[in-house]
């Protein structure tokens, strides 16, 4: 199935340079409605106020992580099923297991090149 | 006269009574040469007021007021518990001071955490160095091809590109100046470690002056700051060194 590049797409990292290179990744990879959020309350708000078809999350933030971020997304019926990309510097086993666990559609560990984000976003959205 | 020596400082000499006291404290220690801790000198003092603790009769309880639940206290009592009192805060404070710096000595066989540090702090260095190559490659690559447009195309159509020729190579120009941040932020860098080294050096000492065999301190860097109340908190570790964290072919083999 081909990716609906028309789809919402929400980006959230609290570092603005990195929302920027996100942002233009996605938009290079055809994407044209892009929303950004510098923190993970900014984001449900913008969640629980739009439609996302994708969400490519940063894991520390503060006060809310991206951990807990998708643990909120995973836990109303509404978002459960948005998928869900966790893309961190974190990259100890257990971290992936614990995202694994709390529901995460794929994991990319920085720093990244947008080959890499392409083909995880293909693989939880479809060919491009 | 026995007298003990402080490193840069001499004490007082104790009273002749005293110094008997202190003498065979000193016996003690084999007549070991006049290098006291902080540990004796606070041994001392309490052996002494002990002593003379000791040897004070207290007054007759004899015709209390009624109703109190226990004797007046004079002010030599007073004085005396005010004593005790002081000395053992004095010797909680030393022994909370032992401890915290017990804390910043390394346990054995690991190194401490301004090691870690500066290693960090070299990786910062050595990252965005790789990455300002990596930029000014990629704007030296633009302005090229800025250049071989110039010499491709013919004299009318460069006019009717002119504008963004000079652009393209504006733009490259800017890119590869923009990346002189990374010699500033090296040298900042230095400053940052230059000074860890000073605070080490410092840190040292304390050790050695308290006599601290063995350290509680670990040898790893402090990802989170006290007072975090993230529950994943622990699991923040940030980026990892080169071999250190598990590659994205690892993490897509978890995914496949």
């Amino acid at each position: 199935m081909a990716v609906d590049k028309a789809m919402r797409v929400l980006a959230v990292d609290d570092y603005q340079t990195m929302l920027r290179i996100i942002s233009n990744l996605l938009q290079q990879l055809g994407f044209r409605n892009i929303d950004t959020a510098s923190s993970g309350d900014e984001a449900l708000n913008k969640i629980s106020s739009n439609e996302y078809g994708l969400i490519i999350s940063d894991w520390n933030m503060e006060p809310m992580t991206g951990l807990q971020l998708l643990q909120e997304v995973r836990s109303k019926d509404k978002t459960k099923a948005i998928p869900f990309i966790m893309v961190t510097a974190e990259s100890k086993t257990e971290n992936v297991v614990a995202a694994r666990n709390a529901g995460v559609s794929n994991y990319i560990v920085k720093p990244f090149n947008a080959e890499t984000l392409k083909q995880k976003i293909s693989s939880v959205l479809g060919d491009f | 006269m026995r007298r003990f020596t402080i490193e840069s400082n001499k004490p007082k000499p104790f009273k002749d009574d005293a110094t008997e006291e202190t003498q065979n404290l000193d016996k003690a220690d084999n007549g070991a040469e006049n290098h006291v801790t902080l540990e004796k000198i606070k041994d001392a003092v309490t052996h002494i007021v002990r002593n003379e603790l000791n040897a004070w009769v207290p007054p007759s309880t004899d015709g209390e007021s009624a109703g109190c639940d226990g004797p007046q206290l004079n002010a030599e009592d007073k004085v005396t518990k005010d004593i005790f009192a002081e000395l053992g805060e004095i010797q909680s404070h030393i022994a909370t001071t032992r401890q915290e710096i017990a804390a910043l000595k390394p346990e054995e066989g690991s190194q401490s955490q301004f090691c870690a540090a500066k290693s960090e702090l070299q990786e910062i260095v050595d990252a965005t160095a790789r990455a300002t190559n990596d930029i000014l490659s990629e704007a030296e690559k633009v302005s090229e091809i800025s250049g071989n447009l110039t010499d491709r195309l013919a004299d009318d159509q460069i006019e009717a590109v002119r504008e963004d020729i000079e652009a393209l190579d504006g733009a490259s120009m800017q890119i590869m100046l923009a990346c002189g941040f990374q010699d500033l932020t090296g040298q900042r860098i230095n400053k940052v470690v230059n000074t860890l080294i000073f605070v080490e050096e410092k840190i040292n000492r304390l050790v050695e002056l308290w006599n601290i065999a063995d350290g509680t301190g670990s040898s790893s860097l402090v990802a989170t700051r006290a007072g975090d109340e993230r529950p994943d908190q622990d699991l923040l570790n940030g980026p990892q060194k080169d071999g250190e964290g598990i590659s994205q072919d690892d993490i897509d083999a978890m995914f496949a």
